[in-house]
């Protein structure tokens, strides 16, 4: 069995490390660092109002909506920027072709890493739970192993 | 727990390699086409059902399965944890970079009428700690499932775990 | 209307249908494994709606977890216990 001074430690030890990841994470839709350049000029794209800027020089972004089949223009949030240009650019960080990807394993990580948590758990408590409710039977009879 | 019949274990035998590999394609092109580590794992994870159903208790290496699921879990949290060294949690410090494995740039776009294009041709050994954690979390599924489904099957059937 | 949303609809409502019919039926049935066969076509029904609203990730997840996983571990709780529902 383990100590229970060492079971603290780790215990401390993880709190540590979450604390430190939590104060280290980046803003919420803030472009992480590399240089955005859509239209191949050789410099970053930014619009009028600052803000980076994807295809065109307005800053709006194009919904279909399929029911009546027209398109809208709406103004892009930082967030929109941030996820596209860093997620599909050859200069960005992520560097995924994957859109969907790139949000489910590097912006919104903590998720899955929840998710990969909870399946571990749950694999656990089905091995704890039918061992504890049938304890010590590895050479019982009854079928072949 | 007995085996069936040998239709049902000829038609498993013909069936594992393709499923296998369905499931494979899954996890690995996770971060270019819909799917991932989990639905691929899922996918590897229903073959092991159909595997235990038609050939019965063999012999599963449950110490085995129990060391790649946390494998999995350590390799994931530990390129998370990596990412620290270039700033931030979760950071992805290989895409783009040029680093030979999952490091390839994707590649530019062009512009036609002054539109521009985005170019959907990403290599395969692209975008970095994605395809690392898409391969852990692949591998935990793998053997969490596996594990679940051999307590569960081999309980019910013989009252007793099975395996090592 | 064109051919093809209309063909686009009716494929939509019919799997509507066709979820409603089989999750009734998994209540229906007092047999436990014709019910978890009802539940597995449901689950598949379910991944295929998910297809059509264009979310390819959670249909493959559903497909795989639904209809294959989940049925062996029912099967195999059921052939654990009863398999006649008594009421």
């Amino acid at each position: 069995m383990i100590g229970r001074g060492w079971k603290l430690a780790a215990l401390f030890l993880m709190i540590f490390l979450m604390g430190f990841v939590v104060w280290e994470i980046r803003d919420f839709g803030e472009p992480s660092g590399k240089p955005v350049d859509r239209d191949l000029d050789g410099e970053q794209d930014v619009g009028e109002d600052g803000r980076l800027v994807w295809d065109d020089g307005t800053g709006q972004i194009d919904i279909h909506d399929a029911e009546t089949n027209t398109t809208i223009r709406q103004d892009r949030t930082m967030m929109d920027d941030a996820f596209l240009s860093g997620a599909a650019d050859p200069n960005g960080t992520v560097n995924s072709n994957n859109v969907v990807t790139a949000i489910v394993f590097d912006y919104r990580g903590f998720d899955t890493l929840g998710e990969a948590t909870i399946l571990f758990a749950a694999v656990s408590g089905v091995l704890a739970t039918i061992r504890v409710a049938f304890p010590g039977n590895k050479g019982a009879k009854g079928g072949e192993d | 727990m007995e085996e069936m019949s040998p239709i049902v274990k000829t038609i498993t035998k013909i069936a594992f390699a393709p499923i296998f590999l369905f499931g494979s394609y899954i996890i690995l092109h996770g971060h270019l086409t819909p799917g991932g580590g989990f639905q691929g794992g899922a996918i590897i994870g229903t073959l092991m059902a159909l595997y235990l159903i038609a050939f019965g208790a063999v012999k599963w290496r449950k110490k085995l399965l129990s060391i790649i699921e946390s494998m999995g879990l350590l390799v994931f949290i530990g390129t998370a944890f990596l990412g620290l060294t270039s700033g931030y949690f979760f950071f992805n410090f290989i895409g783009g970079t040029g680093f030979p494995l999952f490091g390839e740039k994707l590649q530019t776009g062009e512009l036609i009428d002054g539109v521009f294009f985005p170019s959907n041709n990403a290599p395969l050994l692209s975008s970095g700690t994605i395809a690392v954690m898409n391969i852990s979390v692949g591998l935990e599924v793998i053997a969490g499932l596996t594990l679940i489904i051999v307590a569960m099957g081999l309980f019910a059937f013989t009252g007793k775990e099975g395996g090592e | 209307m064109d051919l093809s949303a209309f063909l686009y609809d009716a494929v939509h409502f019919i799997v509507l249908l066709g979820i409603i019919g089989s999750a009734f039926l998994v209540v229906k049935f007092k047999d436990l494994v014709s019910a978890t066969i009802a539940l597995a076509a449901c689950s598949l029904l379910v991944s295929l709606e998910f297809f059509i609203l264009q979310a390819p990730d959670v249909a493959i997840a559903e497909a795989a977890v639904g209809a294959g996983l989940t049925t062996a571990i029912l099967i195999f709780a059921i052939k654990g216990t009863r398999r006649r529902e008594e009421y």
